[in-house]
């Protein structure tokens, strides 16, 4: 457990040394401002019905888990799981006395934890900004909501970081990673929507499922459905991106 | 294996795609000895540095670092290890303190002070906050050696240590494994291509060829007895088995 910390300290490390990690966190957290003077404007200029104070943070979570979390994923995935092989930096990580179970375990940890920096950060920012939009119902309780649709949507997020350990091994050099995790990433998405019935059967299709804990009426069966689904995925992905990791050539 | 055995590779074979690799190596390194992996490159040297630190698994054979099998026991093999394979490699985007601190971070009882020691030791205290990526390839190679004995291990494995570094660092690096050596005791199980760093560091060498550990000697053994030099025996060696080509390979390991 000892040696499980360290690692993860230091794959953290690592990752917030680079300045894009730093550049995605900071986004995360303007995110909600950027997107504030264009719903003001849809309300004020146009008249059309926007966002309300208190679905300000849903919103932007839905352009966080849709577009941004899985593109910081995808290129951190790339960075650690192929591009360190690529540049053979990873030699100094295992020729350490760490076993590559630990050292697989703790890179998807910090990538996590980069994306749970993400959520909170965002979560944070798009409450403050929500202050500036038309108040509709109790703040306390929007911020309630809010704060359940982050947590929840962690679940899909940390599937597809396993999905993206996974796919990253597969290939030499970080820029070829991210490619193919990006492409795969949008097919998945277009088929969803090209083929609904296929829906059920991709991972993609849950980024969003934080919405069925917010909503007036939560089917309980539905969201173990979902969790279950889920979770299953996420960790054939990782026993599958763990058996490549343990005999990748270093 | 005696108590003294520090290294143990057991009939270690490994085939690549492209049919090269190594075949049945068998050798054991004792305590305190300066163990040359010595051979032309693409003799095999990395790939059974690479197997004999869990960088690569073997088709066939095992490997014991202080009784422990690297293929099962990584951690516990591993633990009085220094390893650095090839070219030294390290994060670039960090500097070289921040790539050490990395490594201390994974040995618990290792003071922080280790890290200016073994930079200092190396001659990169100057540096040290400097990113790697500003590093001159001498530079990062000394950088690999810092890494390696950070955690004072008892044996270093070193591919080719040398690469990369000027005459005056050649003979600094030189200095320091004898120096390691003698006053500290560590094990070295090091490669190289160049008979001059076999002849004047190493206390035994094995000699590697096609794949195959064709002979072993002491340095000792070789000067008292037959009175021969490590170039000549070299060539006697490889003659022998393949024939008359042998010279032109040693010629290419002359410094």
């Amino acid at each position: 457990m000892r040696l499980l910390k360290a690692c993860t300290i230091n794959e953290l490390a690592k990752l917030t040394a680079r300045k894009k990690t730093l550049f995605f966190l900071l986004l995360s957290a303007l995110l909600p401002f950027i997107g504030l003077p264009i719903v003001r404007q849809l309300q004020n200029g146009l008249g059309v019905v926007g966002v309300a104070q208190d679905q300000y943070a849903i919103s932007v979570l839905n352009g966080l888990t849709l577009f941004l979390i899985p593109l910081t994923i995808f290129m951190l995935a790339s960075d650690t799981f192929s591009g360190e092989f690529g540049d053979r930096s990873i030699r100094s990580v295992l020729t350490r006395p760490v076993g590559r179970g630990k050292i697989f375990a703790a890179k998807l940890l910090a990538l996590f934890a980069i994306v749970a920096g993400q959520l909170l950060l965002s979560l944070a920012a798009s409450s403050l900004a929500s202050l500036f939009l038309p108040s509709s119902g109790s703040a306390l309780n929007g911020l309630g909501t809010a704060a359940l649709a982050y947590a929840a949507a962690a679940l899909p997020m940390l599937t597809l970081c396993a999905a993206a350990a996974l796919v990253a091994q597969g290939f030499k050099n970080a820029s070829g990673a991210l490619a193919v995790c990006i492409l795969l990433y949008a097919a998945a998405k277009l088929v969803g929507f090209v083929f609904p019935s296929y829906m059920a059967y991709a991972p993609t299709s849950y980024t969003d499922w934080y919405t069925l804990w917010i909503g007036s009426s939560v089917s309980v069966g539905k969201l173990v459905n979902v969790f279950n689904f889920l979770l299953g995925c996420g960790i054939v992905f990782y026993a599958l991106g763990y058996t490549i990791f343990d005999r990748k050539e270093g | 294996m005696n108590g003294d055995t520090v290294l143990d590779i057991q009939g270690v074979t490994k085939t690549y795609r492209n049919k090269r690799g190594v075949e049945n190596i068998a050798l054991r390194v004792e305590k305190g000895e300066v163990y040359g992996f010595f051979g032309p490159n693409g003799a095999g040297k990395t790939t059974v540095m690479k197997i004999a630190t869990g960088l690569i698994r073997a088709d066939r054979g095992r490997v014991l670092l202080f009784g422990h099998d690297v293929a099962e026991r990584y951690e516990d093999a591993m633990r009085q290890v220094g390893v650095m394979i090839e070219r030294a490699e390290a994060f670039e985007y960090m500097s070289g303190y921040r790539n050490l601190e990395l490594a201390a971070r994974l040995y618990p009882e290792l003071p922080r002070s280790r890290i200016d020691e073994a930079l200092e030791l190396v001659g990169l205290g100057a540096n040290k906050k400097e990113k790697v990526g500003h590093y001159s390839l001498g530079m990062k190679q000394r950088l690999g050696i810092a890494s390696a004995i950070l955690s004072k291990p008892k044996l270093l494995i070193l591919d080719e240590p040398t690469n990369g570094l000027d005459i005056e660092g050649m003979i600094e690096m030189r200095e320091l494994i004898r120096s390691l050596a003698r006053e500290e005791g560590i094990t070295f199980f090091l490669s190289s291509h160049l008979l001059s760093e076999m002849e004047t560091v190493c206390s035994r060498i094995g000699i590697v060829h096609n794949g195959k550990l064709i002979q072993e000697r002491s340095m000792a053994e070789l000067g008292e007895q037959s009175g021969q030099s490590l170039e000549s025996y070299f060539v006697e060696r490889i003659r022998a088995e393949r024939g008359a080509g042998g010279h032109e390979i040693a010629q290419g390991m002359h410094h």
